[in-house]
């Protein structure tokens, strides 16, 4: 049976929505954004695994889509932990003011 | 074809949805934006034969994690910092890099032969068995450790969270 949907669509969507989640985070300012940008990476490489599953008839590509949604709830828990954790302490959430390390 | 109508629907809402959602000012809005891109990215999961994936897309990102987003954007004071500028100075330099990289990666992957499929997992066996089915026997099989060392990322994370976010450390 052929497939539905060509793959080079769903590549070239994940390429567009990675690149719209770069320049997210190339230029927001504000920490929780930063960490929303993230999140648009993460899925566009979501839809090129479930693509690539498809196109390959094997559902290793789906198995990994797990692993990566599974990964992508521990980092947003921890990262806004660590956010609550820093606004706590510096009142802002502007990535230039991320120096405590520098001095 | 009306697959194809759907999937560029989806496609054009998902890409609407993210561009919205990274240049809101407004974190809520952002927020509430992620969450037509979720559920768009479900649909093309769905057109992709992948409706384990699609469900679970639902659950975890537009139920959990969007909850998360909301909760710390609710917690934290976020007037004060929309009334801030938004974005970096070197913006314009940031934008035009990751236009360079997208249009490479198009460039590179739309003119790709991605070769043929020759896998077990075909559409007629999937319609057969059923797609949870076919994941299922993926991952406690063949990926059982990884399955198992998934659940302890988990655990280490709500640890984690618990810990960082207390008080007094």
């Amino acid at each position: 049976m052929e497939a539905a949907i060509p793959i080079h669509w769903s590549i070239g969507l994940s390429a567009v929505i990675f690149t719209i989640g770069v320049v997210g985070v190339l230029i927001r300012r504000n920490m929780i954004q930063v960490f929303m940008a993230l999140e648009l990476m993460l899925n566009a490489v979501n839809i090129n695994l479930v693509a690539f599953s498809q196109h390959l008839e094997s559902m290793t590509g789906q198995v990994f889509v797990l692993f990566v949604i599974t990964v992508a709830a521990a980092e947003a828990a921890m990262a806004l932990a660590i956010i609550i954790a820093f606004y706590r302490n510096k009142q802002t959430l502007n990535v230039d003011e991320f120096n405590l390390l520098k001095w | 074809m009306i697959e194809k109508v759907f999937f560029l629907y989806c496609a054009f809402a998902c890409v609407v949805s993210a561009g919205m959602m990274i240049s809101r000012s407004n974190l809520l809005h952002g927020v509430l934006w992620m969450l037509t891109f979720f559920i768009h990215v479900a649909g093309i999961f769905l057109l992709l034969n992948a409706e384990f994936i699609a469900a679970l897309q639902i659950m975890v990102y537009a139920g959990a994690i969007l909850v998360l987003y909301l909760f710390l954007i609710m917690l934290l004071d976020i007037q004060g910092l929309a009334a801030q500028r938004q974005s970096h100075a070197s913006a314009p330099m940031g934008v035009l890099l990751a236009a360079v990289m997208g249009g490479l990666m198009l460039l590179v992957l739309t003119r790709a032969d991605f070769g043929g499929s020759h896998g077990m997992a075909t559409a007629a066996a999937m319609a057969k068995s059923g797609n949870v089915q076919a994941v299922a026997r993926g991952l406690f099989t063949t990926y059982l450790l990884p399955f198992e060392v998934a659940s302890l990322i988990l655990l280490v994370a709500m640890v984690g969270a618990i810990l960082l976010a207390k008080k007094r450390l």
